[in-house]
């Protein structure tokens, strides 16, 4: 049997994660544990440098971990890369597209590289346009896109292969309302599908509307973790999530 | 492969819509080609054939100033550019005529050589005769006398020092042999009438013979042999055929413009870092080599359209412009062998260039001054043979030096493709290498943490 069949496999499970950077000594990572069960949406937080992108990098096969164990799925990310790398998808903080290719021509070049077949290609090309309201402007370049367009583009490749597990790092930096609103409606759309996503961001409300569980790194450390309500309640002095957040991390500037 | 394929198609893609990479992969190499080539030819007419011009003012009043000038004109190289000009040009409108660039040399026979000449002779003739070993004084050491005995030349500075070297070694031979004539005539001149005295002196008179009588006994002495020459020159090239300027630059500037493919192709590289698409494929079920491949082959695929577009050049264009015809040889496996492997060496040292480098900027100056550099190493502006022995070592670690040396061998000298196999496989590894080199630093790149 397939691990992500099994429904009592968790989606995500991290066991203990260290990552030292080189010779820096302080590590990204110390120690992060972490489950995610399938369908669940985990938003996760932090300043600047506490981590999120490499926790992230190392879910999805872009880094080793200096130490412990990182599993999707079951398979683990380090000895089975291949077999994650079928499973997850990337929205990553740039905006990783080939500027002087059109928008389609982009959904094709990476559905070939997760090596869908001919007419799942095109249907999940024309799919992920509509989806992302870019049918209109798909055969224009993306350097002659607009912010908000891009970024739904970004958005558009990271669904194409419908991963089981979907990693979206800060997906709607810099975009405007319309196309923020448009994002976050495709994800609540996948989350009502089942769709399971780790989904970085310095945006409170946004975590507040779609993650069903929330967790504050800081220093490569997880600073607290549940609900929305659990983290509300275990901090009685806060009024919104974003007081907890700064409670937690402190108020002194990171860069 | 589907893979791989998409890979292509993306980057030649990406290619078509860049024109400013277009231009450089394509424009600039035909450029190069064509103007390299038109000047080259007409430098190398001019090295070989001394198609330069040369002014000659015989200032002297005798016949062997007639003569000197009758020999320069039979020197073979002068034929079509000698002008001979008697005293109505001054020196000084000799030297204006070269500083105006109207001739490139001027040769001035100064008045009173033939006077000078004839008496110095004279002087050594009777020295090498003379009893008492006593030698006559010379003929005179005022400036006058000193005039008299130096030819002088001015020159273009600006002519090739090998030119001036055939110049000036066509005066000398000229004059020497005529002085040499000279010489001779006047020893036997004097040589009947000293053997005369010294027979008579000998003898005695007692004899009956007369000095008259020993002159018309003693034979006459010809001096036409002095002109004879026994020794020849046999000129043979130890190639088959000379490279002509297009056989030389044609493949130079094709190499050249192949290898400046490192600039686009390692920017496109360090974009693909930058913009995050790198990394996003690393996130998908496909390989870093299935990645690289797909690049390799594309750019592959376009310094091979660079090297064609450059032989039709040669072949159809350049000949039309008044050079000789591209003449490619009949080993079209060992042409199409070093072409590959040039292109192969050339997108393994883009795709290290594009590993190494960490920005755009970087790339662009380090891809192009390296080839800039392996190109003049590797004899694609200067032969290699006119450099000094250190730099001809340097150049035999220059890959353009390899697919360079290689098709000229093909071109002119007819080789084969085992003969030119040292040069693939050094080419070969080359690209192994370098590619080696990308896939550990493409590998070591990490995200920043976050």
């Amino acid at each position: 049997m397939n691990a992500i069949s099994r429904t009592d496999t968790p989606a995500l499970d991290l066991r203990n994660v260290v990552k030292v950077y080189g010779k820096s000594g302080r590590p990204a990572l110390a120690g992060l544990s972490l489950t995610v069960a399938r369908g669940e949406i985990l938003g996760l937080l932090g300043p600047n440098g506490a981590g999120k992108t490499t926790a992230i990098s190392i879910m999805c096969t872009l880094l080793p971990p200096t130490s412990g164990e990182v599993r999707i799925a079951g398979f683990d990310v380090r000895r089975q890369a291949q077999q994650v790398r079928q499973l997850i998808g990337l929205v990553p903080q740039d905006i990783a597209l080939y500027p002087q290719l059109t928008a389609r021509e982009n959904l094709r070049y990476f559905g070939r590289m997760y090596g869908l077949d001919q007419d799942t290609l095109n249907s999940r090309s024309e799919a992920c346009l509509a989806q992302m309201g870019l049918t209109e402007k798909a055969d224009c370049r993306i350097d002659t896109y607009s912010g908000g367009l891009k970024r739904r583009a970004n958005l558009a490749v990271g669904l194409l292969q419908r991963p089981a597990v979907l990693f979206l790092d800060e997906p709607t930096v810099g975009v405007d309302p319309q196309s923020r609103n448009m994002i976050l409606e495709t994800l609540r759309g996948l989350r009502d599908s089942g769709m399971t996503m780790v989904y970085t961001t310095h945006y409170m409300e946004e975590v507040q509307q779609l993650c069903s569980r929330i967790v504050i790194l800081d220093e490569g450390r997880i600073m607290a973790q549940g609900a929305l309500d659990g983290l509300l309640a275990a901090h009685p002095d806060c009024a919104s999530l974003g007081e907890v957040f700064l409670k937690l991390t402190g108020r002194q500037l990171r860069d | 492969m589907l893979k791989v394929l998409a890979t292509i198609r993306k980057e030649l893609l990406q290619l078509c819509r860049d024109r400013a990479g277009l231009l450089l992969l394509f424009a600039m190499p035909c450029a190069l080609v064509l103007v390299i080539s038109l000047i080259q030819d007409n430098i190398l007419k001019a090295t070989a054939d001394l198609g330069v011009s040369v002014l000659v003012l015989n200032h002297d009043e005798g016949e062997l100033g007639e003569k000197l000038v009758g020999r320069l004109e039979q020197v073979k190289s002068f034929q079509s550019a000698i002008r001979v000009a008697g005293r109505e040009l001054s020196d000084a409108e000799g030297r204006k005529a070269v500083a105006d660039g109207h001739c490139q040399f001027c040769i001035i026979i100064p008045p009173g050589m033939s006077e000078w000449v004839s008496g110095e002779a004279r002087r050594l003739a009777q020295a090498s005769l003379a009893k008492d070993g006593q030698v006559p004084a010379s003929g005179g050491t005022n400036t006058a006398s000193e005039n008299a005995a130096r030819l002088r030349v001015f020159f273009d500075p600006t002519i090739q020092g090998s030119v001036r070297a055939s110049v000036t070694a066509s005066l000398e031979k000229a004059a020497l042999l005529t002085e040499l004539e000279e010489r001779a005539a006047i020893f036997a001149s004097i040589l009947p009438e000293q053997v005369s005295t010294a027979l008579s002196e000998s003898i005695g008179e007692d004899t009956g013979v007369t000095v008259a009588d020993l002159r018309a006994a003693m034979p006459e002495i010809r001096l036409d042999w002095i002109q004879t020459a026994t020794l020849g020159i046999r000129e043979e090239t130890a190639m088959s055929r000379f490279p002509t300027a297009v056989q030389h630059n044609v493949p130079a500037w094709s190499l050249f413009g192949m290898f400046f493919i490192v600039v686009p192709l390692a920017s496109a590289l360090i974009l693909e870092r930058q913009q995050g698409t790198l990394n996003r494929l690393r996130a998908m079920p496909v390989s870093l080599a299935q990645v690289l491949a797909g690049k390799v082959v594309a750019y592959v695929l376009i310094c091979l359209v660079q090297f064609l577009l450059m032989l039709l050049l040669g072949i159809l264009v350049l000949p039309l412009l008044g050079t000789a015809r591209l003449e490619v040889g009949t080993a079209v496996g060992a042409i199409a062998a070093l072409v590959v492997a040039s292109a192969l060496a050339a997108t393994g040292f883009g795709l290290m260039i594009g590993a190494l480098a960490r920005t755009h900027e970087q790339a662009s100056m380090l891809g192009a001054l390296s080839v800039v550099i392996a190109a003049a190493i590797g004899g694609i502006m200067i032969p290699v043979y006119v450099m000094p022995p250190a730099m001809r070592v340097i150049s035999q670690y220059s890959p353009i030096a390899w697919g360079h040396q290689g098709l000229l061998d093909v071109f002119v000298k007819g080789a084969s493709l085992p003969d030119v196999l040292p040069n693939v496989l050094l080419l070969a590894a080359f690209f192994g290498v370098t590619l080696a080199i990308a896939c550990v630093f493409l590998r070591g790149r990490n995200l920043t943490a976050g």
